[in-house]
């Protein structure tokens, strides 16, 4: 499954919307449940699903959801 | 005889005493330790561990801290940073950081709480100096600290491209002393919350938060 569909998954599960279309320049004030609590769900859910652990410094470079689909090709690829 | 200067590593144990102290309020209620279900001592774990990283843009960061030394020891502290200076809001910083250190379980325990957060929680807004985890040693209050703290942090983070123009801070609504002090040094209420949630003084110091700010020289 590519990246995009998988992330677009954990988004819909994590933020509670089913129609939910995931977009590279996707940040948090686009999306009505996306707040502090539902980020670190987010990023946690992320790892699990994609098997991966991120570092400090590369979360904080993250500007948005086009920089987090950048990440995860190169730590799954 | 009080000097005020920017924090060292050295004061880390006391800047995480600050956050800790100014998050209670005046109560026993730390919000992380409550929301997370995790003992203050492990948080303070989980602080140190942050630190190390040093990320600026937040309060978990000795680089954001100004400290007050009286005879030769740290008695205040507080925080200072441009939010979203460097792109992301203080809060998802928070958030990352504290996701890198948290064991999967302290994640499990804040399911749910989304809802009650948000009924308290306010935003800061982006641009401006935010002033954080303020906090003076008893015996040391009502010396003007505070004043001459936030003088600090105004030049502190000025330069020859950026004069503050605003400055702002969050409390707690109970917290009536910081509501005097700030009151007292030129600082209005400009928005504030109050959760009717049953839950939110299990998990805060008080049912509110208010956001308060000072326009600068620099923002007439």
């Amino acid at each position: 499954m590519e990246i995009e569909t998988k992330l677009q998954e954990v988004f819909r599960d994590v933020f509670q919307d089913e129609t939910l279309a995931v977009l590279p320049e996707m940040t948090a004030g686009d999306v009505d449940k996306w707040d502090s609590i539902t980020h670190l769900i987010m990023i946690s859910k992320v790892e699990e699903v994609f098997n991966v652990s991120f570092r400090l410094k590369e979360l904080i470079k993250l500007k948005n959801v086009g920089d987090l689909i950048t990440l995860l090709k190169e730590k799954t690829e | 005889m009080y000097t005020i200067r920017e924090a060292k590593k050295e004061d880390q144990a006391f800047l995480i005493l600050s956050i800790i102290e100014a998050d209670k309020s005046s109560t026993n209620i730390c919000s992380y330790c409550k929301l997370l279900e995790i003992e203050e001592l492990e948080f303070k774990q989980f602080l140190h561990e942050i630190f190390e990283e040093e990320i600026t843009g937040f309060e978990f960061s000795v680089e954001a801290f100004v400290v007050v030394e009286h005879d030769g020891k740290p008695i205040a502290a507080s925080a200072s940073w441009i939010e979203s200076e460097e792109g992301l809001p203080s809060w998802q910083l928070r958030m990352v950081a504290l996701r890198t250190v948290l064991p999967a379980i302290h994640i499990t325990n804040l399911m749910g709480k989304s809802a009650i957060c948000n009924t308290i929680n306010i935003k800061r807004s982006e641009g401006t100096l935010q002033i954080e985890s303020v906090f003076i040693s008893s015996e040391h209050r009502g010396k003007e600290l505070l004043k001459k703290m936030i003088d600090f942090h105004i030049k502190l983070r000025s330069n020859n491209t950026n004069n503050i123009a605003s400055m702002e801070l969050l409390t707690y609504n109970s917290n009536l002393l910081a509501e005097k002090a700030y009151t007292k040094i030129g600082f209005k209420k400009i928005e504030y919350t109050t959760s009717s949630h049953e839950e939110i003084k299990h998990f805060y110091p008080s049912d509110g938060m208010t956001r308060w700010q000072k326009i600068t020289e620099h923002g007439n």
